[in-house]
């Protein structure tokens, strides 16, 4: 890990880069940590809503790929292959928090889940995502969000992947994507909606 | 309007979010990680390793330890045991058969222990008092068919043949006191006259006991009669050394002695003479 390769593996791709650290390329593997772990990092801590998890799970994810080099073959995308792996960890670690807490994200906003039919006309959230804590309510809104719409939302509007790569990324049909990410949309405009309902009432 | 223009608003607000960046702990921490597992398996594969290299006595020990595999280990290790046994005994028998055969080849006489006996007990059947005496009579036996003897030692006495010894031995019992006698008659004749005065049965006696104890014919006292004498020896000796070696060692001693007395005997003639 820490030797420092003399070789410049910026202008290799990523399949590239797997391909050398399948042939004992250490310094391969270094430069795809340092490509994607700040990616990981974002997208499991949007995912998880928690920083220390999110780095946990992306070095899981790393070793995962540390380990498992050779089961990657070139037919998929390496990004995809990388982020259902992490995905993968993701999933089961929200399993397991699962289990051992008794109170869940969604527990949380139980008592004002009634809220979220009724919008109140003096409240206009995109005035408020200014705000410094919009990215706090926005995560808040995103961890409300169930585990489906919760992962394919972050996989489109966060990480900014194409569908097609969604598709493969969660192995669902494209069609299912695209009704999957409109349904993950409306909910999480609501989730935000009840969050800044709540906000404004507590005001 | 498309599904994306639609929820715009929404895209843009978490396109907006801050990108999270790894902490500077990140690598290390994933280096130390990477190092545990690495480990781990070193370990796993070395106990992976071990577990294949167990033993045929590990497996073993592990049938035993299921309870319904007893009774067929039990006749499987019997079934062994009858089998090493078996395989044993005959491995054994054979090697003493060869053994046998090797001995045969080697000393056939031994197969035939009354042939090694013979030239002990001879003398003892034929005249126990002295063993000079059967030298006198092997002598004889020699002067009277050389060659009859000479056929018989070289073909030496086989176990599928033991009548042909036992004709030997009578051959030889039957035969050699008779000329002995008649030597001695002729010789105490021979005697009589030359010495003429001694008369007494008890000085002939001495006398005669003395010459025959000297191993002298003194009918035959001609020199040569005593070549023919040696001659038959050598041939005799000849004989006795193409037969085997027990055989051989102990006619040639008698052989050898026998040559000596008849030197001896006649260097005596010629100081006398």
């Amino acid at each position: 890990m820490q030797e420092k390769s003399k070789t410049d593996y910026r202008p290799f791709t990523d399949e590239q880069l797997i391909l050398q650290f399948q042939n004992e390329d250490k310094g391969a593997y270094v430069e795809i940590v340092m490509r994607y772990k700040d990616r990981l990092v974002n997208f499991l801590y949007r995912f998880t809503g928690n920083r220390e998890t999110a780095e946990d799970i992306s070095q899981e994810t790393f070793l995962k790929l540390y380990k498992n080099k050779d089961k990657y073959s070139e037919i998929a995308k390496f990004s995809t292959w990388l982020y259902t792996i992490a995905l993968n960890e993701a999933r089961s670690n929200f399993r397991k928090e699962k289990k051992h807490s008794a109170v869940s994200i969604n527990d949380y906003y139980e008592d004002s889940h009634n809220d979220y039919q009724i919008r109140s006309d003096d409240y206009n959230p995109e005035e408020d995502a200014n705000a410094e804590t919009e990215s706090f309510y926005i995560q808040k809104a995103i961890s409300s969000l169930n585990e489906i719409h919760r992962e394919i939302i972050v996989l489109r509007d966060i990480e900014e992947l194409d569908y097609e790569e969604i598709a493969k990324t969660l192995d669902i049909p494209l069609g299912t994507v695209r009704s999957r990410i409109n349904r993950a949309r409306e909910s999480l405009k609501v989730s935000l909606d009840s969050i800044y309902r709540a906000k404004s009432k507590n005001k | 309007m498309t599904e994306d223009e639609k929820y715009t608003d929404i895209s843009e607000q978490l396109k907006r979010l801050p990108k999270l960046k790894a902490s500077d702990g990140f690598m290390s921490k994933l280096e130390s990680r990477i190092a545990e597992a690495e480990s781990e398996r070193t370990y796993v594969t070395k106990k992976h390793y071990e577990k294949e290299k167990e033993g045929i006595l590990d497996k073993i020990s592990m049938w035993i330890k299921n309870p319904w595999l007893a009774p067929a280990m039990g006749i499987l290790i019997f079934a062994f045991i009858a089998l090493y046994v078996t395989q044993f005994n005959r491995h054994e028998t054979f090697n003493e058969t060869k053994q046998e055969s090797i001995q045969q080849d080697k000393n056939p006489v031994m197969q035939n222990p009354e042939v090694n006996k013979k030239p002990e007990e001879k003398p003892s059947a034929i005249n126990p008092s002295s063993t000079e005496s059967n030298t006198i009579k092997e002598n004889s036996e020699l002067r009277q068919s050389p060659k009859k003897q000479s056929v018989t030692e070289l073909n030496p006495p086989s176990a599928s043949e033991p009548e042909t010894n036992n004709f030997k031995k009578t051959e030889i019992s039957t035969e050699a006191p008779s000329p002995v006698i008649e030597e001695k008659s002729s010789f105490t004749k021979k005697d009589d006259s030359k010495v003429g005065v001694d008369k007494d049965n008890s000085v002939k006696s001495k006398n005669a006991d003395e010459e025959v104890n000297s191993g002298v014919m003194k009918s035959k006292t001609s020199v040569p009669e005593t070549t023919t004498e040696e001659q038959t020896g050598r041939s005799s000796m000849e004989a006795l050394e193409k037969s085997d070696e027990p055989l051989k060692m102990n006619v040639r001693d008698k052989l050898k002695v026998l040559n000596k007395k008849n030197l001896d005997s006649l260097k005596k003639k010629i100081d006398k003479k």
